[in-house]
């Protein structure tokens, strides 16, 4: 009895190790995503600053406007923001400007001086999406200023390394 | 016939595409445009008047100096008001003074001097029958200047004619072009 | 059991060891197609400000499945998929979907989109040779987080043969 349950035991393997052949074969493909370097910024507003009053003895009271939000996008680590104007400010007159830091990214310089040579207002910017940064600028100018008829500045900001 | 067609369809896409306002484009940079105003600026503020009291323990010699007894006129003078003047004007201004009312009682009279740290001061001057048709000049030469708290100084003058009572002259400073 | 019946049973069986190979079909997979993405600033989902958008999709059959060396239409097979990652961000999934039937033989499952991973895991299964089976591929996960860089997976796909 022993030997045939062997045998029969025997038989079951010769069986399965003559079972049918499993085949596979494999082929592939690539799936590659180029993440570009991204830096965008956005400004909008139309800022409108006039000096029209003085508490008398002092000298004209700064007009400021805080209508204006910078838009930034960057996927960069590092990032500043820097501004300029296009011609330097009259004698005696003192344009500022403040731009606030992305959410959570970056360090706002707090109110700038503008002048023509770049200047930063925000520095230490990770990446970041942002569509409301404000931006505050102050005119100042003192008696010996005069009066100043209605000119204009151009301001450029840059986002960069 | 074609061929027109197609021309006036390449023309009417182009033309379409020059009038869709598009969103403004966001790039590394971004430029905006701020407009910039200084106006004429001219203010001048005086503190509360003066309360000048003709008593004998303030009174002094017309003249001034130790009022004497038997003397006919005496006066009492008062510094402690002030004026501020803040002008941006490049062409000098100055500032005048006068009563609303003259006044008409017996032997008063009313004097006023003005400090300024910039301008030119005119010498005390009287108001006493001074009215805003004729105001006086009491300091020029204001050419930009931003000046506070300086003092001015009345002397007010009285006989012994005149009449017990309370006289209450509001002055009025006014700063204003000096001209030629 | 006497000597005898012993080799008997031996003899009897012998063939069983050596009896020849059923005739099975050297069952191949063959996929064409790749998926290049350049993702920049024009991905943005409203301009600065805004994020990336997270999802991209291929068209559908940007690859396409060919099963050929089946026995006939009856023979059933199964494509198991997984990826291999050669420079790739955890914060990336792929997602691969049968978009078409191809033709030829019969092909059922996978119509959804799944996510693959690095674990060999069934896409769908048919019979018989087929053609040109469309596979649309998606991409989730994508936002300015993601260092500026290019990413690389590997998807391997496996047909196997089923009975």
């Amino acid at each position: 009895m022993k030997r045939l349950k062997f045998l029969l035991s025997a038989a079951a393997l010769a069986l399965a190790l003559n079972g049918p052949a499993l085949g596979a074969d494999v082929s592939t493909h690539v799936m590659t995503f180029d993440f570009q370097a991204i830096n965008e910024l956005e400004v909008t507003g139309t800022p409108n600053l006039t000096i029209a009053s003085a508490i008398a003895g002092e000298q004209p009271q700064e007009a400021t406007d805080s209508s204006s939000t910078c838009a930034i996008t960057t996927n960069g680590a590092n990032k500043r923001i820097t501004a300029s104007i296009d011609t330097a400010m009259p004698a005696y007159v003192t344009l500022k400007v403040n731009v606030a830091a992305p959410s959570g990214s970056g360090t706002s310089q707090g109110d700038v001086t503008l002048a023509t040579s770049a200047s930063n207002v925000v520095t230490g910017i990770s990446p970041v999406a942002d569509s409301s940064p404000a931006i505050t600028y102050k005119l100042s100018a003192t008696v010996q200023a005069g009066v100043l008829a209605t000119d204009t500045r151009t301001v450029t900001f840059t986002l960069s390394d | 016939m074609k061929k027109r067609l197609s021309t006036i369809m390449a023309i009417a896409a182009t033309l379409s595409m020059l009038f869709i306002a598009g969103p403004v484009m966001a790039a590394e940079t971004a430029d905006q445009t701020v407009a910039l105003q200084v106006t004429a600026i001219d203010m001048i503020t005086a503190t509360a008047g003066p309360t000048l009291i003709f008593n004998p323990a303030n009174i002094e010699a017309s003249g001034g100096g130790a009022y004497v007894v038997g003397s006919d006129a005496f006066q009492i003078t008062d510094a402690t008001t002030t004026y501020s003047v803040t002008t941006n004007s490049a062409s000098n201004k100055k500032i005048t003074a006068h009563l609303d009312t003259a006044l008409a009682a017996t032997g008063l009279a009313l004097n006023v001097a003005l400090a300024s740290a910039s301008g030119v001061t005119s010498a005390e001057v009287a108001i006493t029958t001074v009215v805003a048709l004729t105001p006086v000049d009491v300091v020029t030469g204001l050419l930009q200047e931003a000046d506070a708290d300086q003092v001015i100084t009345y002397r007010a003058v009285a006989t012994v004619e005149t009449p017990v009572a309370t006289y209450s002259p509001v002055v009025t400073f006014t700063l204003t072009d000096q001209g030629v | 059991m006497s000597f005898s019946i012993r080799i008997f049973i031996i003899f009897l069986l012998a063939p069983l060891f050596f009896a020849p190979q059923t005739a099975h079909a050297a069952i191949s997979i063959t996929v064409t197609g790749s998926w290049v993405e350049t993702i920049d600033k024009n991905d943005l989902a409203a301009g600065a400000g805004s994020d990336l958008q997270s999802t991209y999709t291929s068209v559908s059959g940007q690859v396409t499945i060919d099963i050929s060396g089946t026995s006939g239409p009856a023979d059933a097979w199964r494509i198991d998929i997984r990826k291999v990652d050669d420079n790739w961000n955890s914060n990336l999934h792929p997602y691969v979907m049968r978009t078409s039937a191809g033709t030829g033989g019969s092909v059922s499952g996978g119509a959804s989109y799944q996510e693959v991973t690095d674990i060999n895991a069934s896409f769908f299964s048919g019979s018989g040779d087929v053609t040109g089976i469309n596979v649309q591929l998606r991409m989730t996960g994508a936002s300015i987080q993601i260092n500026p860089a290019s990413y690389s997976t590997v998807l391997y796909y496996t047909v196997v043969d089923i009975q």
